[in-house]
């Protein structure tokens, strides 16, 4: 029981950190010529990969983890209310298709980028108002695209890492 | 772990979103050239230029300064001191319903 709680902390703080590293590899690395504020989202990855294990509890709390951590330390608290709504109801939206067997790796990765750039476009709608609309298709067009080369950067970890991640 | 990659499911979802994101572009872009600016901060209409008057403004507030120019016809952020700069690279705007935002500044300027 005891190396059950060890294994446990020890393996969830790795993810965490790995995470937070993505995120901040992004942060290094903007996207901007692409469009204004894209990112691929690597750190989702991270999540995404819980989820497919059905590793839910431990998906949200990294998440929420990664993102007040990364909002502590590069960004402002506005762009955390951002951060954190988005990167929320998006985990709750991948959980919600994992359930569903036809789906595969790639499509939960993707709904998970697009809701994600849903929800800040409706953040955005209700702090600075209707302008933002314009930007949503661009932002859905990015969480597609996002979206697949995240699920498929999964796919690999998927296939990569060992039995360590079911045993616990 | 029986996930696959990609199935026919995922396909049907992505090319969903294409649709949806064509439809709002096709929705939203008039292709019409806009005649005016209108810059808001805090959802407050502060201002309203035309676009055929070559203009240069920098709107202060407390959350900071943006520089909002009109040159021919278009209109752009030529300098913020906002944290991500990325009203600077949304570039020149000039078709009715195009924006540049500012979430840092809570600044929008709209065509019209």
């Amino acid at each position: 029981m005891k190396t059950m709680v060890a294994k446990k902390v020890s393996l969830y703080g790795f993810l965490t950190a790995a995470a937070l590293l993505f995120g901040y590899v992004e942060y290094l690395v903007p996207l901007n010529f692409i469009a204004p504020g894209i990112k691929l989202g690597i750190s989702n990855g991270i999540v995404l990969f819980l989820i497919i294990k059905s590793k839910y509890k431990a998906a949200i709390i990294i998440n929420i983890a990664r993102i007040l951590l990364s909002g502590f330390l590069f960004a402002t608290p506005f762009s955390l209310i951002f951060s954190l709504t988005a990167g929320v109801i998006s985990t709750v939206a991948m959980i919600l298709l994992n359930q569903f067997k036809g789906f595969g790796v790639v499509g939960i990765s993707v709904l998970g980028g697009t809701v994600h750039n849903i929800v800040q476009i409706c953040v955005a709608y209700f702090t600075v108002g209707g302008g933002v609309v314009f930007y949503l298709p661009f932002l859905l067009f990015a969480g597609i695209l996002a979206g697949m080369a995240v699920g498929f950067l999964v796919w690999i970890m998927l296939n990569k890492t060992n039995k360590i991640f079911d045993e616990i | 772990m029986n996930r696959k990659l990609v199935t026919w499911l995922d396909i049907l979802l992505i090319v969903l979103f294409v649709i949806l994101s064509i439809t709002i572009i096709l929705v939203f872009s008039s292709s019409g050239e806009g005649n005016k600016a209108v810059i808001s901060v805090d959802e407050k209409i502060i201002g309203e230029y035309s676009l055929n008057t070559d203009l240069t403004r920098e709107i202060k507030t407390d959350y900071g300064f943006n520089t909002v120019v009109i040159l021919n016809g278009e209109c752009f952020v030529l300098d913020a001191d906002c944290r991500d700069g990325i009203c600077i690279s949304r570039g020149k705007i000039s078709k009715v319903g195009e924006s540049i935002v500012c979430l840092p500044h809570k600044l929008i300027v709209e065509i019209k």
